[in-house]
This record gives structure tokens, sequence and C-alpha cells, in this order.
């Protein structure tokens, strides 16, 4: 029985890709390869064996280096992946945060892409046509709010996806890697709304490789290494055992 | 415990429900002749009264308006007449039954009626339903037809093992069965209403950008979902019923209802077979529940549908069409072909996935389908073979089905309902197995 406070549970996920050596990607190459017997993979395993509890209201950060699965593990933790063995529960609502305007139609306006973003992250067309005027207002585009995205600098884009993913307070915020999102004032900006988030009570997980922005922000760091849960705990222990590594 | 005799009671019900089905439906017409006492004739050229014909080696033409064929002393309960020949119209074409009740009674006015040539399987037939004594049947009212007039059977003493029949009967068996695995499972429903609920405005989202972004920057904007089929008619007759002269009557509404249908299946599948692969960008960042795509695209279709339906209405006005009743039922072959489709778009999105040349192929087979389906040319051009192939075709019923409803004005008859539901149902319920099944590696191929 898990605690009650505990609002993600993973238990014992692997998570295994198989990799074809070559690309086989027509029926008929895959029969001829099926009945030589040359259908080879080679497997890669990204998670290996990962546990993990995470309690309400806790701010996490995910090191590691490339490649070693923080990426994947968030994934697993947000349903858009499903573990090849294990489980990954979570309870409540997740609002992933890892990339900035999934779903953006760039033939639309910023005003379409409101609505349209805000249903890919499941809000209703209620829900964000009241929080409307406040994501023009953060996200700082008003003057540009009926013209089509694609006109957009990448920087405007990336304002405009911040701003609607955190607009409402979901209670398991997933932060990958985009804290560094706009000049500097709006970065500021941005870490001041994640901060009021956490202190609303907020669950949230951070992928950094910013150690300072780590280090500033969370309570507990789980350090991955080549799939596997390296260490975990005081963020100031495994920061600096973290920086100390060498490839 | 408990919930195992249920089922094993469940599905023994089912088999005898299903064996009475089926008994009834392949010999439907022998229960109601034994149990009204009703006497089996044949009719052959010899003595049958032929007016109006003039008999040119083996088939006869009609040299009057109102050629007729009558048929003396039957003196029974006529349920059904079965034809064996050819006629040159026989796709729904109504014909006038004259009828007496008793000996050397002329035939009148007062004592006729209606009837449709229907088909069963490979015979042609036509409901009578009544006690007569003589019968005379005006085929066509258009002189120098030509037909092939073999026999009729009246009442006839047979088992029909014919396509439709056991088609039917597989469906009301395999309904029972869907219909048992969604009472079993009814308790994960919930889940899937709740998601999909939270999703709903994605998906309207989504179809009010596919509309935005396909009329971007033209002036006549939405007018064109109505004015493509439109001029796609005109073409289409101009070279069809002028080039190739195909005995149709209103060739341009012959034409436009059926490709309402065919271009509805042809458009949503077509969408939908690289909505998940298009979807990618998403699928990889955000869960989403992936059904959502296919659907997506088969409804976003619907709404061309629709418009496409006013271009029917302009057609039906502009012509004078005599209109039925008829007309309201619209909805439903809008309904099969919906969910016929649906079901496809499941198979071919999933599958496209990870086989990418479904879709190379399915730009083929989209055509050969096209011509494989009576919407150019009338049923009768074919010869009895195609005929029968044609019938393993399901966009066949469907646009049988919306042309009854629409131009003949009849009511499709029951067994035309169940083909259409369980060509429907079966491929719906395979998509969703399918996609069920696959969904969750997507992600690792797209």
């Amino acid at each position: 029985m898990p605690d009650l406070s505990d609002v993600i549970i993973v238990n014992n996920v692997t998570m295994r890709f198989n990799m074809p050596k070559e690309k086989v990607d027509s029926i008929k190459e895959y029969l001829i390869k099926f009945l030589k017997r040359q259908l080879k993979f080679e497997e890669f395993v990204a998670l290996n064996n990962v546990s993990l509890t995470i309690k309400k209201g806790e701010v996490i950060g995910f090191v590691g280096l490339n490649g070693s699965g923080k990426s994947t593990l968030l994934k697993i933790i947000s349903g858009i992946l499903k573990p090849s063995e294990g489980t990954a529960i979570s309870i409540g609502s997740i609002s992933p945060l890892i990339e900035l305007g999934a779903g953006f139609d760039m033939d639309l306006t910023a005003r379409e892409n409101i609505f349209l973003n805000g249903s890919v992250l499941g809000y209703s067309k209620h829900t964000m046509e009241q929080k409307y005027d406040e994501i023009i207002e953060f996200s700082e585009l008003q003057e540009f709010q009926d013209v089509a995205i694609k006109n957009y600098s990448s920087g405007m884009i990336a304002r405009l996806g911040f701003s609607i993913a955190t607009i409402t307070r979901p209670e398991i915020l997933i932060v990958d890697e985009i804290l560094s999102v706009g000049d500097f004032l709006f970065q500021r900006k941005s870490e001041k709304r994640i901060q009021e988030m956490m202190n609303g009570g907020t669950t949230v997980l951070i992928v950094s490789h910013s150690i300072d922005q780590i280090e500033r922000l969370c309570d507990r760091v789980v350090w991955l290494d080549k799939g596997k849960i390296k260490a975990t705990g005081n963020t100031s222990e495994i920061c600096e055992m973290y920086k100390n590594t060498t490839r | 415990m408990k919930k195992k005799t249920l089922i094993v009671f469940l599905v023994i019900l089912s088999i005898i429900i299903g064996i009475i089905t089926g008994v009834y439906t392949v010999s439907s017409d022998n229960i109601s002749n034994k149990m009204n006492n009703n006497q089996s004739h044949v009719f052959t050229s010899d003595n049958m009264v032929f007016e109006g014909w003039q008999k040119n080696e083996t088939s006869y033409i009609s040299t009057t308006k109102d050629p007729s064929v009558t048929l003396y002393d039957i003196n029974s309960y006529v349920n059904n007449i079965y034809f064996n020949g050819t006629l040159s119209q026989y796709e729904s074409a109504t014909i006038k039954i004259f009828y007496t009740t008793e000996k050397g009674e002329a035939f009148t006015e007062e004592k006729s009626f209606l009837s449709i040539v229907e088909l069963k399987g490979q015979k042609v037939y036509f409901s009578v339903n009544k006690n007569v004594y003589d019968i005379k049947i005006q085929l066509y009212n258009e002189a120098g037809l030509t037909s092939k007039i073999n026999t009729f059977e009246i009442n006839p003493q047979y088992i029909n093992f014919s396509f439709a029949n056991i088609f039917s009967f597989v469906t009301i068996l395999l309904m029972i069965v869907i219909a048992l695995g969604l009472f079993i499972n009814r308790n994960s429903f919930k889940g899937y209403y709740k998601v999909f609920k939270k999703y709903k405005s994605l998906l309207t989202n989504l179809i009010e950008r596919d509309l935005k972004v396909k009329y971007r920057r033209s002036v006549l904007g939405l007018l064109w979902s109505i004015l493509n089929p439109l001029l796609m008619m005109l073409v289409i007759t101009a070279v069809f019923a002028n080039v190739f002269k195909f005995n149709i009557k209103d060739f341009p509404i012959y034409y436009i209802t059926g490709a309402w249908i065919f271009n509805f299946v042809s458009e949503s599948t077509t969408l939908s077979l690289t909505s998940v692969i298009g979807a990618a960008p998403l699928i990889k960042k955000v869960y989403i529940p992936k059904y959502i795509f296919p659907l997506q695209k088969c409804l976003y279709s619907v709404v061309n549908m629709l418009f496409t339906l006013i271009a029917v209405a302009i057609v039906f006005l502009i012509l004078q069409i005599q209109l039925h009743w008829t007309i309201l039922l619209f909805p439903i072959p809008m309904i099969y072909a919906f969910v016929f489709s649906l079901g496809l778009s499941f198979i071919l999105s999933s599958v496209n996935v990870f086989f990418r040349d479904v879709g190379h192929l399915y730009s083929v087979w989209i055509t050969a389908w096209m011509y494989f389906t009576p919407i150019i040319y009338p049923i009768s051009a074919l010869p009895a073979a195609m005929i029968s192939i044609l019938k393993l075709n399901p966009l066949y019923y469907y646009v049988q089905y919306a042309r009854d409803v629409l131009i003949y004005g009849t009511i499709p008859s029951l067994q035309q309902n169940i083909i259409c539901i369980g060509f429907s149902v079966v491929t719906l319920v395979i998509g969703l197995l399918l996609f069920k099944k696959t969904q969750d590696k997507f992600i690792l191929y797209i």
C-alpha cells in the first residue's frame, strides 16, 4: 500500500529499445529478412530496473550525462512511453513541459494556437477562454496575437509555449531543459512562476544541465547514469559528487 | 465462479439465438410458405402470356410503353415472385402489378400496385403478399428495352444460401459476441469516457484547424466544399452520360449520391492513413490518446460530407427530382459509412506506422475501389459473375442504401440494414483491437 502522500511511484522500470541494425521499413524487405532469419535487433537498455517514489510537493532534480535516461524516465512518468517492464504510477494531473509548443500549427495565429495547444494539454475550452488574457500578457505578445506564428521568432514561440503550459496549476509539473527560454528577463520571470508553483504544493520534476539551477530549486536530486540510479539524496551532496565526475 | 457460469450461459444462449436467426434468414421464404400453405408454381415462356413484346431469338424487346407478362390460374397466396432472366434496368426499378381475385375477372387499375424489384442472391424478386387468382406484371414503362424472360417462380421452395443471407447470419452471431464482450468489459468504459471527455476540445480544435488551414487564402473559402462536388459531377456527367451512354435516369443525381458516400470513405481513410505519422511531433512530446487522430480525420470528413449534402440538395432542386419522405433517412447511410471508415482508418493508420508501403498501395486501391463500386455505371451493366463479386464490397451496400432513401424513395429492407451494420461494426471492432494492440509501439517507429 503506497503512502498517501506518494504521488509518483516508479516500480522496477526497465525500458528497452529494439534498434534494428538496418532500418526495415517495407513489407517486402521485412518478409525477406524474416524468412532469411536476418531480422537482427540490437537491444539498447535506456533504463535498467529503476525504482523511485516521489512525495507530494517535492522538487526533484534529475542530473546525468547525455544518454543517461533522464528524458526517457520523465517520458515514462508522464505516460508518453510505456515501459517494457515494471510500472509507473502517477496520481494527479501532469503538465509535461518536455517540449514547449508541441502541437503548434505554424499556419495559425497565436490566438488560435493558444486554444489548440491548450486542448493538447487537456485543458477545456472554457478554461482557456478564462486564461487567454493572462497567457498573452505573460508571453508579452499583445501586439502579435493575430499574426500567424510562422512569422514569429523562435524565442517568441517558446515564450508562448511556456505561458500556455504553466497557466494552470498542475499537481505534477515536468520541466525538461526549458528554463532557458527567451531572454534573461523572461527567464527570470519563468523561474519565478515555477517557484510560485512549488510554493503552491505542486510536485516538480526538473531536468537540467545547469547545476546552478538545480541547486537553487531542488529539494532532492536523482543522479542517473547509464540507465541506472547512481545516487539519490540531498541536493548539495549529490551535486558535489556529480560535478566531480569525469568521462 | 459466478461470472464464469454467466458467461457460459450467455454463450449458449447466443448460439441458440444465432442458429434460429440463421435458419430463419436462410430459409425465410420457405418458412412463410409452409406456414401459409402456399402453393408453388413455375411459369415458363410456354404458359406465360406476353403482351407488347417482340420476340427476338432468345430475348424479348418491348414494343409498347407498357409491355406485360400475364400469369394465369395461380389461385393461391403469393408471397414472392422470383424472376429468372435479365432486365435491361432492374436496379431498384419499380414495376406495376395487376391482380385478380376470382377466375375470369378483368385486370383493373383498382387492383394494381407498385412493387420494387430486389436482388436476393443471384435472383431478382419482388413481393406481392396477396391472395391472387391471375397476375399481370408490367415490367417497364418504356418501349425498346431488351429482356431475357426465362421463368417466373411463385413461392419457390428452396433454401437460399446467398451471400446476403449467410452474411447476415454471421453478422447477427458476431453482434451477439461483440455485445457480450462489451457487457463483460463494461466497467472499463468509465475510464475511457473520462479521458475522451478531457480531450474532446482537442478533437474539435483539430477539426477547426484543418478547416481553417484548408481554406486559408482562398477567396471562396468554405464554398469550395459545395462547389467541388458540383463541378466534379458536371465533368463526370459530361463524360459518362454522353460518351458511354449508360441507361440511367437522371444521371447527375445517380452519380452524386454515389459519390457522396464513396468520396467520404475515400477522403476519411486517405487522411487517416497518415494521421498518426503526421502527429508524430505531438505523440513524442505529450500524452494524448492516439485514437484521437484517425477519429479527428474521419469527423473532419463528415463535415465535408455535410457540405456535399448541400450540393446534392442543389442538384435535386435544379433537376426537379421528385422528393420522397425517405430523404429524411439520409443520416443512416452516413452513420454506416462513418463507422466503416473509422474502423478502416484505425487499421490503416496503425499498420502504416510500421510499414509505409501501405500508403503507396492504398492510393492505387482507392482508384480500383472506385471502379469497383457502382458510382458511374448501373449495376445492370455488369455480367452476373461480376455482380456476385460486387456483393463482397461494403461500399456497394452503402451506396445502394443512400440511393434507395434519397432517389428511389424506398425503405431499405431489414437484411440490407443488417449487412450494412455487419460490415461497419466488424471493421470497427477489428480496427479498434488492432489499434489498441499496436498503439504503445507507435512512438518507437514514428
